[in-house]
């Protein structure tokens, strides 16, 4: 079997991990994955040494043409309904004749709404031209995405609440995500030391990573407005923060006077992430159980949990299969003082913060299983590659 | 909510409404209108983009034989449009009452003879009553010059109870369910002039479900002898006002009484009736510092039914001015009541607070004259306000308590805005009143001091969703970086920009 994933991204982007990850898993259980994203091809190197075949867009119609003249069993994992995505399905079935999978792992009418900050009724009532215009490649295309998960093979989501996308009831397979919990564990050495950083040795930090962007300001502005509140309680409180931000969606003056004083070490490379998180007391995935987050399933969670520290998170998805006060604590408003008495109950509670991190990590190895999740997902490409009819292009 | 959907259904699923689209009764009573208007009136309902609606046009004795021929032709040429002529001129309440006896819709708009609808105006009503369990709407209006253009746009609040006994401010386009405009009896004959403002007072005591199209959908023509060509037109009208404001009140058991603004023509003001009681009221001055903590403990040491919270700053004038607050807060539905403050040189300091998410918090109308009528009586009445400062609020102790009274993480600001946010959402409102005036002596380099960003970041963080979503009761089609009503109009390349911003 040969497995060409169309990713929506950069080859290094939060997302690409996961789809690299799932290709090591698949290529280890024999089968032929291909990850075409956008390029240029080296920034894979950023993610890991991938055993399977990475290219980019610019090679995909020669990759394609090749292997028309033998298309064998080959199924296109369409990884989001974005429209880059959606047309490069349309190239590959076209060439190959072959099924396609479509892979939920966001909202992604809340995103295209969130960016062009309009409804995404009124958004999808305009015309086929205007929005052609509006969406680019990068968001869905509202008069088009729908088409495309009607007619797939089958659909794959991260949550469970993804499945209201599933329009046309197609088969569907919930792909939990995985960690690798070798490379992310608790005994790690920090990749520099809080002295370098002006944290002093008794500050409690915190450590988030990730892009930030229209779509999650919001909930960083509710996680530096927490720190902020607890230093003014007199709490030796401080968050580490990692990824570039993005402006938009929130006042900008005001996250900024937020973000002054707290270290920011920008973009680091992947390979590099867990070092950074052993500098971590705690990590805190901010926001609550809203029409964002019950869609999605933040990467940066399962690496969270299998660090090792206590976990702060929405109480939606990944929530609901964990237990307040055992293996994480959890969210219902997401603000900045629910964060922070949280926090503070980190601080103040004997024994939790520990409690807390034992099961965080023993629920990543038990739940986050990358060997586990990727065997049940090449099983249920196996099944759709056998019973799906082929679709007709577009 | 973003990601379910109604089910698809022709024409329906176009205009984003429901398979079973309403019939919209549009009555039109006419009454020696110039043949060109009432043309144009009755072009304007044949233009909707919105199928299904029928017209009932009522000519009420009109002498005026091109008149009654440009009804008779409208007639002829459009199977929906339906007319009934009354021998005698029966005034406009009479003429509408026997054209609503022919309407078959569920819903009625009410259409002057000389106004005319915007193409999407009865569209976006359905879209309204189809996307609540609502019972009445109205939208946005402006005006029409004698030469056809359109002018003063009023950008109108959400619905709001305690402005309408002031100031007729809903106007039109007013659409209703049919069978509630016969439950409340139809328009009253001893009300014309001003009797769709009659009707929507009665249409209020048997409904809560009145919303707001914040859209100019309606535009009021201003001619000769029209209440919409100045405020001066109608003799009496302010008396007739206050007639139907105080019949409205007895019903509903409110110990007040309006009478007609000193000054300034169609706006009412409310006095308590004489002796009515006086409950116990606990007042709590503030500090600058950490205010929500010092005066959640202050209040913890009194009972009063009611709790004023002044500012140290704050000077009320008037031996009763508790008593002109405590009349609102003893209204159903309302939370807290703090007064329009002025700067000692008589200057509006703030009229209650407009919130947005960059402005989080903007004092309404500053810099007015406080004597002024403000944008359409907003400073002459008492209204609706989304937020008042910690500077001189009323509220009454149990709903204080059942919030958990004022968040105290805030140092300085907000935590007055922060409470009115949570009453509101217990369901309470907010009142912001003229009467009884109040000095603010706070200095300019005092408020630059109390700036807070953490304060800031505290108010927007916690009502990020609420900010984001607009002002209901300031409006949501103004400029948002002063809060003195300049109205902004979307612009076209707005998504553009976005877009870019996304994609930066």
């Amino acid at each position: 079997m040969r497995v060409l994933i169309l990713h929506f991204g950069k080859l290094n982007v939060n997302s690409v991990i996961q789809a690299f990850h799932l290709g090591e898993e698949l290529t280890a259980e024999g089968i032929e994955v291909t990850l075409c994203g956008k390029g240029p091809a080296g920034r894979i190197a950023d993610v890991g040494e991938p055993t399977f075949d990475c290219i980019t867009y610019d090679e995909l119609d020669r990759r394609l043409r090749a292997w028309s003249r033998d298309p064998g069993e080959t199924i296109v994992c369409a990884w989001t309904p974005r429209d880059i995505v959606r047309a490069a399905t349309e190239r590959a079935i076209a060439a190959l004749g072959c099924p396609y999978v479509v892979h939920l792992e966001d909202n992604e009418e809340h995103l295209l709404s969130s960016a062009l900050r309009a409804p995404y009724e009124e958004l999808r009532r305009l015309p086929a031209e205007r929005l052609d215009e509006l969406c680019g490649e990068d968001f869905i295309h509202p008069a088009r995405y729908p088409r495309l998960i009607e007619r797939a093979a089958g659909i794959t989501v991260i949550t469970e609440e993804l499945g209201e996308f599933n329009f046309g009831r197609r088969p569907q397979h919930l792909a939990r995500p995985g960690v690798d919990s070798e490379r992310f564990r608790p005994d790690l050495t920090p990749a520099v030391s809080r002295e370098r950083l002006g944290l002093r040795p008794d500050d409690f930090v915190l450590v988030y990573h990730g892009i930030g962007h229209w779509a999650n300001l919001r909930e960083l502005f509710s996680l530096y407005t927490a720190v902020k509140l607890l230093q003014r309680r007199g709490r030796r409180v401080r968050l580490v923060r990692l990824g570039s931000t993005k402006p938009g969606g929130v006042d900008p003056r005001t996250l900024q006077a937020l973000r002054d004083g707290e270290p920011d070490l920008g973009d680091v490379p992947w390979r590099e992430i867990p070092g950074y998180l052993a500098l971590a007391d705690a990590y805190v995935q901010p926001g609550g159980p809203n029409d964002f987050n019950r869609y999605r399933l933040p990467s940066k969670l399962p690496e969270f949990l299998a660090m090792g520290r206590p976990v702060i998170l929405p109480a939606c998805n990944l929530a609901e299969e964990m237990n307040e006060g055992e293996n994480a604590l959890l969210l219902h408003r997401g603000d900045a003082l629910e964060i922070a008495a949280g926090l503070e109950r980190l601080l103040d509670e004997p024994g939790l913060a520990e409690r807390l991190g034992t099961g965080a990590r023993q629920f990543a190895v038990e739940r986050l299983s990358w060997p586990r999740n990727a065997a049940a997902l090449a099983d249920f490409y196996r099944r759709r590659l056998v019973s799906a009819a082929v679709p007709a292009a577009a | 909510m973003i990601g379910r959907r109604r089910a698809a259904n022709g024409a329906g699923r176009e205009l984003g409404l429901p398979a079973d689209r309403p019939l919209i009764s549009v009555v039109l009573p006419a009454y020696e209108t110039d043949p060109r208007h009432l043309r144009e009136a009755i072009g304007s309902v044949r233009a909707q983009s919105y199928p299904d609606w029928e017209l009932v046009v009522v000519d009420d004795g009109s002498r005026r034989a091109d008149t009654r021929r440009a009804i008779t032709r409208a007639v002829s040429r459009d199977p929906r449009i339906t007319a009934r002529v009354l021998e005698r001129n029966a005034g406009i309440s009479a003429a509408t009452n026997a054209g609503l006896e022919l309407t078959r819709g569920e819903l009625v708009a009410f259409l002057d003879h000389d106004d005319t609808l915007a193409p999407d105006a009865l569209l976006r009503v359905a879209q309204a009553f189809a996307a609540d369990d609502v019972d009445v709407v109205y939208t946005d209006q402006d005006k029409l010059t004698a030469d056809g253009r359109r002018t003063d746009p009023f950008l109108k609040p959400d619905w709001s109870p305690v402005y309408a006994l002031g100031a007729m401010y809903v106007g039109h386009l007013l659409v209703a369910r049919r069978e509630l405009i016969a439950e409340a009896g139809a328009l009253d004959p001893a009300f014309d002039t001003i009797q769709d403002f009659d009707l929507l007072l009665r249409l209020s005591e048997r409904t809560e479900r009145i919303r707001h199209v914040p859209e100019i959908l309606y535009h009021w023509r201003a001619i000769p002898g029209s209440i919409a060509l100045g405020e001066d037109e109608k003799e009496g009208v302010s008396e007739l006002q206050a007639r139907a404001v105080n019949a409205h009140l007895g019903r509903r058991g409110i110990a007040a009484e309006a009478v007609p603004h000193p000054t300034i023509p169609h706006r009412l003001r409310l006095c308590p009736h004489p002796g009515r009681g006086t409950p116990a009221v606990d007042i709590v001055t503030t500090a600058r510092r950490n205010p929500g903590r010092e005066a959640n403990l202050a209040a913890r040491r009194g009972d009063g039914e009611f709790i004023v919270f002044l500012g140290e700053r704050t000077e009320a004038l008037g031996a009763d001015w508790i008593e002109e607050l405590v009349l609102y807060a003893e209204m159903p539905g309302v939370g807290a009541v703090g007064p329009t403050l002025v700067h000692p040189d008589g200057r509006v300091s703030a009229a209650g607070f407009a919130l947005g998410l960059y402005d989080p918090a903007t004092p309404v109308m500053e810099g007015f004259d406080g004597e002024g009528d403000g944008y359409y009586g907003a400073l002459a009445c008492a209204r609706e306000v989304s937020a008042v400062g910690m500077e001189c609020m009323l509220v009454r102790r149990s709903l204080f308590e059942r919030v958990g009274g004022f968040q105290e993480a805030y140092s300085r600001q907000f935590p007055g805005q922060d409470l009115c946010l949570k009453l509101r959402e217990a369901g309470a409102s907010t009142i912001c009143t003229p009467v009884p005036r109040t000095i603010d002596h706070t200095t300019e380099a005092e408020r630059r001091s109390d700036f807070d960003v953490l304060d800031r970041a505290l108010f927007v963080d916690r009502w990020y969703e609420r900010l984001a979503a607009g002002d209901p009761h300031y409006g949501r089609g103004f400029l948002r970086d002063a809060a003195d009503y300049t109205p902004a109009s979307r612009r076209a390349d707005e998504l553009d920009l976005a877009m870019k911003e996304a994609a930066r």
